[in-house]
């Protein structure tokens, strides 16, 4: 009996470190940036309960992001926590190329071997709207007249100052100006169908944001697809 | 106590032999990237999903970054990530497009939680998808998927 009460002990004693852990208020944080800001922060605080955790490393997939462990006395990371000790991990984001949402993680690696995932959600607002983005006919079918509206969604209008299309004998185009810095429409008819292809006008703005002084609207003449969807059950 | 440190150390040499005996027999442990298409989220698809269409239907895009789509990319597939000028690759993706039509787009990363491909892939389903009539899915597993069934 006292045999196996020393291998109950042991037992116990083995599992003990796993159950340390870093538990955080949230996993996931959703952060909207305003139209000019190139940078995004996000925090994930955290507490260690049952017992000391020790974090080995945190992996970024894109160099965008930067994790941070919060720093200990000496300046350099803080990687052995003790019980009831709290901080929080940073999550720096470089959003200058992005447009629309965009989801990234921080994955921590700690000593019990458990793997945790940060999800960083950041939202960047689009400025200007192409509804559609994409005009395409049908190879052989009617070169009909299609219509794209040009939309800003901001406090402040936002002027098209120029537009080039680069290929206008297929593609010949108009710009309308509905309400200036605010609303335009783009006019197409294709002179003929006969043959696939592409063209694109470039479109640009005197908006203070690089991410939305050029936008692309892309024509496309292509067959006709079959439509079935294809399988993923 | 002696006869417990000799039964310990008999148990743990004729276990380390059997698993020796197992691996020159049978070989390594499957390291496969283990993928259940009926658990994935929406528009993430399995590789062995992918397997059973038509290969000549798909784009592969590539969202890793440059360096690593030169050096070991799927052979016709087509760089669109989230580090370069966005307009700039999709003018690449538009023209292979018209030139191929292609009904299907698969998008890989690094892995799972790159998160680019998911990326890459809202933003084609978003702009073009609709209009020129092609399906986008994210390569569950990225690249690593890739690998190990090479």
């Amino acid at each position: 009996m006292k045999k196996f009460s020393c291998f109950f002990v042991v037992l116990f004693a083995a599992w003990l470190p796993l159950s340390a852990e870093i538990v955080f208020e949230k996993k996931t944080i959703e952060v909207v940036v305003k139209p000019g800001q190139n940078l995004a922060m996000g925090l994930f605080p955290f507490k260690i309960v049952d017992e000391d955790e020790t974090i080995i490393k945190a992996d970024v997939f894109c160099t965008c992001l930067e994790p941070q462990i919060p720093l200990g006395p000496d300046r350099t990371p803080k990687l052995h926590w003790k019980v009831g000790e709290k901080g929080v991990i940073k999550g720096r984001f470089e959003t200058k190329q992005f447009l629309g949402t965009v989801e990234k993680a921080i994955e921590l690696t700690l000593a019990s071997g458990k793997k945790v995932t940060l999800n960083f959600r950041v939202i960047i607002p689009e400025l200007i709207k192409l509804e559609p983005a994409t005009l395409k006919w049908d190879r052989g079918g009617a070169a009909d007249e299609r219509v794209v509206k040009i939309t800003v969604d901001h406090n402040k209008p936002i002027k098209i100052i120029s537009d080039v299309g680069n290929n206008d004998k297929v593609f010949p185009y108009e710009l309308k100006t509905i309400k200036e810095g605010w609303e335009y429409e783009l006019r197409i008819k294709p002179t003929s169908t006969e043959n696939s292809g592409m063209g694109m006008i470039s479109l640009r703005t005197d908006s203070l944001f690089p991410r939305f002084k050029r936008k692309i609207l892309y024509s496309v003449i292509r067959p006709k697809t079959s439509g079935a969807p294809v399988k993923i059950k | 106590m002696r006869r417990l440190a000799v039964t310990i150390f008999c148990v743990s040499l004729l276990s380390s032999l059997a698993a020796f005996i197992t691996f020159q027999v049978i070989g390594g442990p499957d390291r496969s990237v283990a993928c259940n298409q009926a658990a994935l989220p929406e528009y993430f698809v399995c590789l062995s999903t992918v397997r059973k269409w038509d290969e000549s239907d798909i784009l592969w895009v590539d969202a890793r970054p440059r360096k690593q789509w030169e050096k070991d990319g799927i052979e016709g597939s087509v760089l669109m990530n989230d580090q370069e000028d966005w307009i700039d690759l999709e003018v690449g993706f538009m023209s292979k497009m018209i030139e191929q039509l292609k009904p299907v787009v698969v998008v890989y990363c690094n892995q799972s939680g790159c998160g680019s491909s998911k990326y890459v892939a809202n933003q084609l389903r978003k702009k073009h998808a609709e209009a020129l009539g092609f399906q986008v899915f994210v390569l569950e597993g990225g690249v690593n998927a890739l690998r190990e069934q090479k």
